[in-house]
């Protein structure tokens, strides 16, 4: 496939053509098209006319929707009978974070047994199965997430989910063997949705993070630095 | 723990914003409810008390990282069908900085396309509209749709580049 033409299309009217009929094209073809400069900025147009409708028709709404949304979001987290959760809620929801504090910690000295052995020794685990995503919920319960860090040292992506940033540049510390130096304590406290690939470099990570508006992330002489 | 009475002016009060956020970013409705209940339902789930000048601030992020999220799992051909950026990194600027772009695209749209050519921009863009359809509904060609809609995005971001907003 050349850019300008195909089938005797301008590549504008190529870039309409495959917006409405993506399965045609392979995703080296679309990724083909996108890469020139004109096409790029034609998409980028596209996607913000369907954007600027979709907030207007938002706003038109919005309140309507938000009346229905709350009495959805009341019923399912403030029984009817009072004005806070149940007790059993929130007993659960206490144990819910014992048992993640838990395995935190569990995971944290998991993972620096498995850096120095890894420093010292040929790592003997498994072989590391690339393309599989590998989920960390705050909210899946203490045995799963102890499970599913057993092998810490692996080139898996693994993605993180409502994770606060202070554990996840601790693991990210343990992988890449930095020091971490938070400047700010607030930041410890930023929970993310984030999607970690452990074959990228920390400078490819760093940049990764710096993605969400209230993290900046540098790595200076070794050392992680959160500000 | 929030009471209900505290949640609830919470989620009046910020709802609309993020709603609209979602909106904007996943072009879906049901998916757009449900990231905003599942933010506030985080905020219930933490202990987190965010500062009364911050909590709009920290609403929002939550539902633009969700969205974010929500992108960077769908497939180039995915994206492309449901006009997602690319880069998922563009959805993660400034609310207010990026509301001011999309009503400029809407102001010019409306004031210097021609009528037939505006109709098609909205057909496509606000009702979403299929080429053919749109053919259909107004009796012309679908190469004429394409022809207008290519006209339509030219000149509008002509317009943009004119007013000094970056590409």
């Amino acid at each position: 496939m050349t850019v300008m033409t195909i089938e005797g299309k301008d590549k504008l009217e190529l870039l309409l053509d495959m917006t409405e009929h993506p399965e045609n094209y392979s995703e080296q073809e679309l990724e083909q098209l996108l890469a020139d400069g004109e096409c790029r900025e034609l998409y980028q147009l596209m996607t913000e006319a369907n954007q600027a409708f979709e907030v207007r028709k938002a706003e038109r709404v919005a309140d309507e929707v938000m009346n229905g949304e709350w009495e959805r979001f009341a019923d399912r987290h403030y029984p009817a009978s009072g004005t806070k959760i149940s007790a059993l809620a929130v007993a659960f929801r206490k144990w819910r974070k014992l048992a993640a504090t838990v395995a935190g910690v569990a995971v944290l000295s998991g993972m620096a047994y498995a850096a120095v052995y890894i420093n010292g020794m040929q790592y003997k685990g498994e072989a590391p199965e690339t393309g599989v995503t590998e989920t960390v919920g705050a909210d899946k319960p203490a045995m799963m997430q102890t499970e599913e860090k057993r092998d810490t040292v692996t080139v898996r992506p693994r993605q993180f989910e409502n994770v606060a940033l202070e554990q996840i540049v601790s693991e990210l510390a343990a992988h890449y063997m930095l020091k971490v130096d938070f400047r700010s304590e607030k930041s410890k406290a930023v929970r993310l949705y984030f999607r970690w690939n452990p074959q990228d470099s920390p400078a490819k990570v760093a940049e990764a993070l710096n993605m969400f508006n209230q993290v900046s992330v540098s790595i200076v002489d070794g050392c992680i630095v959160v500000e | 723990m929030f009471k209900k009475e505290k949640m609830e002016q919470l989620f009046r009060s910020h709802y609309g914003a993020m709603y609209r956020l979602a909106r904007g970013i996943l072009h879906d409705d049901e998916e757009s409810k449900d990231v905003v209940s599942e933010v506030f339902a985080r905020l219930l789930d933490s202990d987190l008390q965010p500062a009364a000048g911050k909590i709009q601030q920290y609403l929002l992020t939550g539902v633009r990282n969700r969205c974010c999220d929500i992108i960077s799992h769908r497939c180039v051909q995915e994206r492309m069908r449901r006009l997602y950026p690319m880069d998922v990194s563009a959805c993660s600027s400034p609310v207010g900085e990026n509301e001011e772009r999309l009503q400029a695209i809407l102001r010019y749209a409306g004031t210097s396309l021609a009528p037939q050519c505006y109709r098609v921009f909205r057909m496509r863009f606000e009702a979403g509209m299929q080429y053919k359809e749109i053919a259909g509904e107004l009796g012309i060609s679908i190469p004429a749709v394409y022809k207008h809609l290519s006209q339509a995005l030219r000149k509008i971001r002509s317009q943009l580049k004119n007013d000094g907003y970056d590409y």
